[in-house]
């Protein structure tokens, strides 16, 4: 009883403070995004002549052996057969960079690699090329098991990623973990209420009408809390991806998903 | 806390000014930019509603303390600091009399 009431009088003083209570999806029963959308969007998804997505596979496989840059230099020139030296990157990604000490996402890896390697122009964040290399890459990882390192070096970045998966924010006071942890599989507005396994990314969003990536979902999913959402590229998004696909580890990658 | 809105509420409680604002409570309760409740609750006579939060039905008898359903659309945090409800009066999503508005609608479902 004293403990009890000793409780009630902290309470006050956590609510502020207090982030979702929730407890992680037990491993085995973590379920991609695909177990939530109708047969229609499903088979859409399954079907590589039919999957929207594919389209951007096939400019990115293009946009592969394109010369670019001061130093005229393709991504095949160094990289070979994206089908052999692409085979599970884009599993392994956020990753960390040594020279940044921070991790860095695929789109921010292809960007990089084309400022340093290719001495070319970085592609804008959503624009039609990143997200077709990035498809064209993720798509190599196809169904492979997501493994982002979780090491001495990620473990903060993975931390802080959770703090802001758990943290409310916004005018409607609510965190990810609340609606993704807490009452996934349960309906907001009609819609099923996925787990926020990052699985197929970038994905082709029907409601968009095009490829977008995971920062872009989660700047969206971040508007519709009607918080700020982070900017594109901003370290805090990262964060939350590196976390997001840790969460999901061991998950199949399904890149490009379909989505409505 | 909440006198001030039920002293005005109370003013207007004429069967036909009660009915108006029955009607202006449910294009609140309904607006997605402003009560926005069928995101997470069910209600009769509204579209594509969510689960997350239980229907609102018989609302007149599960709540009969008018003060306390105000509570909860004002800010449940405060009772349940572990809930998903949205804090509608504590950040400035519903005025005070909105919050009227929208329980004279839910008290007639």
């Amino acid at each position: 009883m004293r403990a009890f009431n000793a409780a009630l009088l902290f309470l006050p003083l956590i609510s502020t403070f207090v982030a979702a209570q929730a407890a992680d999806i037990p491993m085995n029963e973590r379920k991609s995004g695909s177990a939530f959308i109708g047969p229609d969007t499903k088979a859409m998804q399954d079907d590589d002549t039919i999957n929207p997505g594919m389209l951007a596979v096939l400019d990115g496989e293009a946009l592969w052996t394109e010369k670019a840059g001061a130093a005229a230099k393709s991504c095949a020139d160094c990289h070979g057969d994206a089908k052999a030296t692409m085979r599970g990157v884009a599993a392994r990604y956020p990753a960390f960079v040594q020279a940044l000490g921070r991790p860095v996402d695929l789109e921010q890896w292809i960007n990089m690699s084309r400022t340093e390697d290719q001495k070319a122009e970085p592609l804008p964040f959503e624009s039609k090329e990143l997200l077709a290399l990035a498809a064209y890459i993720a798509r190599q990882s196809h169904g492979m098991p997501i493994a982002v390192a979780a090491d001495a070096q990620t473990k903060p970045f993975i931390d802080a990623g959770r703090d802001i998966f758990e943290r409310r924010a916004g005018q409607l006071n609510l965190a990810c973990a609340l609606c993704h942890d807490d009452n996934w599989g349960k309906r907001l507005a009609g819609n099923l209420v996925p787990q926020a396994h990052p699985t197929g990314y970038p994905i082709y969003r029907l409601e968009w009408q095009e490829l977008g990536s995971l920062q872009r979902r989660l700047r969206s999913c971040m508007s519709a809390m009607r918080a700020e959402p982070y900017d594109f590229g901003a370290l805090e998004l990262v964060d939350l991806e590196l976390y997001l696909m840790w969460r999901a580890r061991g998950m199949p990658l399904e890149a490009p998903a379909v989505r409505p | 806390m909440i006198a001030p809105a039920l002293a005005v509420a109370l003013l207007f409680a004429g069967p036909a000014s009660a009915q108006s604002q029955a009607s202006r409570g449910e294009t609140l309760t309904f607006d997605r930019g402003k009560g926005n409740c069928l995101t997470c609750h069910a209600i009769e006579g509204g579209d594509s509603p969510g689960n997350v939060g239980p229907a609102l039905a018989d609302m007149k008898k599960r709540f009969p303390d008018r003060k306390e359903l105000a509570a909860i659309i004002f800010d449940e945090t405060a009772r349940n600091p572990l809930t998903v409800m949205p804090p509608f009066g504590r950040n400035l999503i519903l005025t005070r009399q909105e919050i009227e508005a929208v329980i004279d609608f839910l008290y007639t479902r």
